[in-house]
């Protein structure tokens, strides 16, 4: 018996649940977190074949193209939905989550099709699925940072399209690539560029990262955790397979793992730092990918799964914190350990993962990076991401947890997390710990050969230099806190750049605006109020008038024009009379 | 952080934020046991113990220098020889964190606006 097409799973999944929630909620939900269940039995119990074609329009539309790379995203992707469902499981808003499992379906459609037109389809139902979890929110920030999100990812998806389009009128082919394929695209000639800027507008490349960082702090606790899993995650699959090695990803890789630390250290809202932090993660990615030898491309893929489970861990630990306080500020919290112990503990895990402290996940996949750097001889990059990994564990290992949990006691008292948010937790915290114990686990998955790479190995170089790292980069951050140094938490909005289009671009339509208005205003008044009013009322009154030429009342004609109680009769038999004359002449 | 330093009153959920205050959201009164943390004598020893661990893998790097242990160079031999400095990692990982944080606070004179900066925006 062959596998159901993975999406397909999901897209039922949703209908069915949509179905059963105005019936039973209970029977809508077993639904909700048993189509996670399903999907997973059919990925693994039955035996996927390697490819899934059909013809159409005479195209050949490639809905599956199950290679290793593919498959491990797909993995991944099916693992971070029964998380999330999980972890959603209390949401009262069946938007979304049927939005959720279509969303879901959506990143694992992308990552499953092997050409360009399959995966423009399922990457533009990325963002229209995907933006439910920002608008569930309902509130004034929400619907605007929605809307703008929106506006980012259609204009990736359109950017995908001209390229797909282009590449097709040059070489006749959407093929996204064969089996075992990467590094499908040289960056040269017009359609390599656009695929690319679409791609990299996903990625949160610098300038257009502001979706991120704008978007997932407003979104609902729940939707910041599926918004985590999936968007950037098919973003670096897409560029591994189509630009591994191309050397302008390192740059930017590079400069994506250090401007983002700057404003998390500064940044008030809790969720917001993780969205920096999420852009650094993908600028090791990045960076991986650009040097796109099989260190560098297992690292970047396998840093990609490993930043699926923590730093969905971390969403949810801060997600579980908004919901039971209704505060997600640094300067609103803090003392929340006492009322919720194990959120606390998770997010040390998720904290120590971020980290790469030895024995947790991040360890295995950022020291291979690091390595497919040194090996490259780059030492300039070496120590930007050095740097790099030494600040997010300032922000994002020390931070987070700090001013959440522990800190100033903000008075708050509160209940522990719903059993189902930790559960969730649990099952991420338990896999965290697992491939950091046992990286084995996560390596037998990644596409190329790992050259007999082991981050415990080399007499433990890895574990006692990255130890070394942490521990002094920690006692920069006891200091500095004792000696007063660090900057508070301040309640307060941080410049990026999105700060160009929502303030210097609304200037500039707002100038724009009155110019052309009022311009449009005179004309307005010159050619329809003056102009059309007058010859609207010369053909309306021209009847009349050439009437009252033959007709003697002239004065009671006048009166009856003017309250506009010209009699419908009156005009039907002059209407009849004119008939006639044509008629008989 | 010690037990007299919380609020008097409980705080209040603030209105924005909140997505649905019905939803899951809970005040509690503090029942006003001591914690672990609450107590300064034990926030005093996690530091001590903290000090102490920094100051021992510090001392790691003397296993590398007197060859008890072999460090791996990540870089080809000879090309990037500032890897093998004892003490490199630590001081990096301490200048990074510091330079972050100054850099940073800098950067909040240019980049920091009222909170509701943006409130007034429709797009």
């Amino acid at each position: 018996m062959s596998a159901i097409y993975p999406p397909l799973v999901f897209l039922v999944g949703a209908a069915i649940t949509a179905l059963f929630w105005g019936r039973s909620r209970t029977a809508a939900n077993c639904a909700y977190v048993g189509t996670a269940v399903v999907a997973l039995i059919n990925l693994f119990a039955f035996d996927m074949p390697g490819n899934i074609g059909i013809d159409m329009m005479g195209f050949q539309f490639e809905l599956v193209r199950a290679d290793k790379l593919a498959m491990l995203f797909t993995i991944l992707f099916h693992i971070a939905a029964l998380i999330v469902s999980i972890y959603s499981l209390h949401v009262k808003d069946v938007v979304q989550k049927t939005t959720g499992l279509l969303y879901a379906a959506s990143a694992i459609g992308a990552v499953m099709a092997g050409d360009l037109i399959t995966l423009f389809v399922w990457w533009e139902l990325l963002a229209v699925t995907s933006v439910f979890q920002i608008w569930a929110r309902k509130n004034k920030r929400s619907g605007g940072a929605g809307m703008r999100y929106l506006i980012l990812h259609i204009l990736s998806g359109l950017l995908l399209l001209a390229g797909a389009a282009w590449h097709y009128a040059e070489t006749g082919s959407i093929a996204f690539g064969g089996m075992d394929d990467l590094g499908v695209f040289k960056l040269e000639g017009a359609a390599a560029w656009l695929i690319f800027l679409g791609f990299g507008v996903k990625c949160a490349f610098p300038f257009v990262h502001t979706w991120l960082v704008d978007a997932y702090p407003e979104a609902t606790p729940t939707g910041a955790v599926y918004l985590c899993c999936f968007t950037t995650k098919v973003a670096v699959y897409c560029m591994a397979r189509g630009y591994a090695g191309t050397g302008l990803l390192i740059t930017i890789g590079g400069a994506m793992a250090m401007f983002p630390i700057f404003f998390a250290v500064i940044e008030n809202d809790l969720r917001k730092v993780l969205g920096y932090s999420m852009i650094n993660q993908i600028g090791f990615m990045m960076v991986g990918i650009g040097i796109g030898s099989e260190w560098g491309i297992n690292g970047a893929v396998a840093h990609a799964f490993n930043d699926v489970l923590f730093k969905g861990l971390l969403f949810m630990s801060m997600g579980a914190v908004l919901y039971r306080t209704g505060r997600i500020n640094g300067s609103d919290l803090g003392g929340l350990y006492k009322t919720m112990p194990w959120t606390t503990f998770f997010c040390i895990v998720g904290a120590a993962s971020i980290s790469a402290f030895p024995l947790f996940c991040g360890f295995v996949s950022k020291s291979m990076i690091m390595d497919a750097v040194a090996e490259n001889g780059n030492w300039i990059i070496w120590l930007m991401l050095l740097f790099a990994a030494a600040g997010v564990f300032h922000h994002a290992g020390i931070k987070i947890p700090y001013f959440a949990f522990f800190g100033h006691d903000s008075g708050i008292r509160t209940k522990e997390a719903p059993l189902n948010m930790l559960i969730a937790m649990g099952i991420s915290a338990t896999l965290c710990i697992a491939i950091g114990c046992f990286p084995s686990l996560l390596y037998q998955l990644l596409p190329l050969d790992l050259n007999e790479f082991n981050a415990y190995g080399h007499g433990g170089t890895h574990v006692i230099t990255q130890t070394q790292l942490l521990f002094f980069s920690a006692l920069a951050f006891v200091t500095l806190m004792l000696f007063k140094i660090y900057p508070p938490e301040l309640r307060a909005t941080h410049l990026d750049v999105d700060w160009v289009y929502r303030k210097v671009w609304k200037g500039t339509y707002g100038f724009v605006d009155a110019l052309f208005n009022s311009l449009n205003d005179k004309i307005h008044g010159l050619v329809v109020v003056n102009g059309l009013t007058g010859l609207g009322r010369f053909f309306a009154n021209a009847p009349a008038r050439l009437l009252g030429l033959v007709v003697q009342d002239r004065r009671g004609l006048d009166a009856r024009l003017r309250s506009g109680t010209f009699p419908i009769g009156l005009t039907a038999f002059f209407g009849m009379l004119l008939f006639a004359l044509l008629y008989f002449l | 952080m010690n037990a007299h330093d919380h609020h008097p009153h409980p705080a209040r959920p603030l209105s924005e934020g909140a997505e649905h205050p019905e939803d899951g959201v809970v005040y509690l009164e503090d029942d006003g046991r001591v914690r672990m943390w609450d107590k300064p004598e034990n926030v005093k020893k996690l530091l001590r113990f903290f000090f102490i661990g920094c100051g021992i893998i510090f001392a790691l790097d003397l296993l590398f220098l007197i060859h008890i242990l072999h460090k791996h160079s990540a870089f080809e031999k000879g090309t990037f020889p500032i890897e093998h400095w004892p003490g490199f990692y630590c001081l990096y990982g301490l200048a990074a964190c510091v330079v972050l944080v100054l850099i940073a606070k800098q950067l909040r004179k240019i980049l920091m606006r009222a909170e509701t900066y943006y409130e007034d925006q429709n797009l």
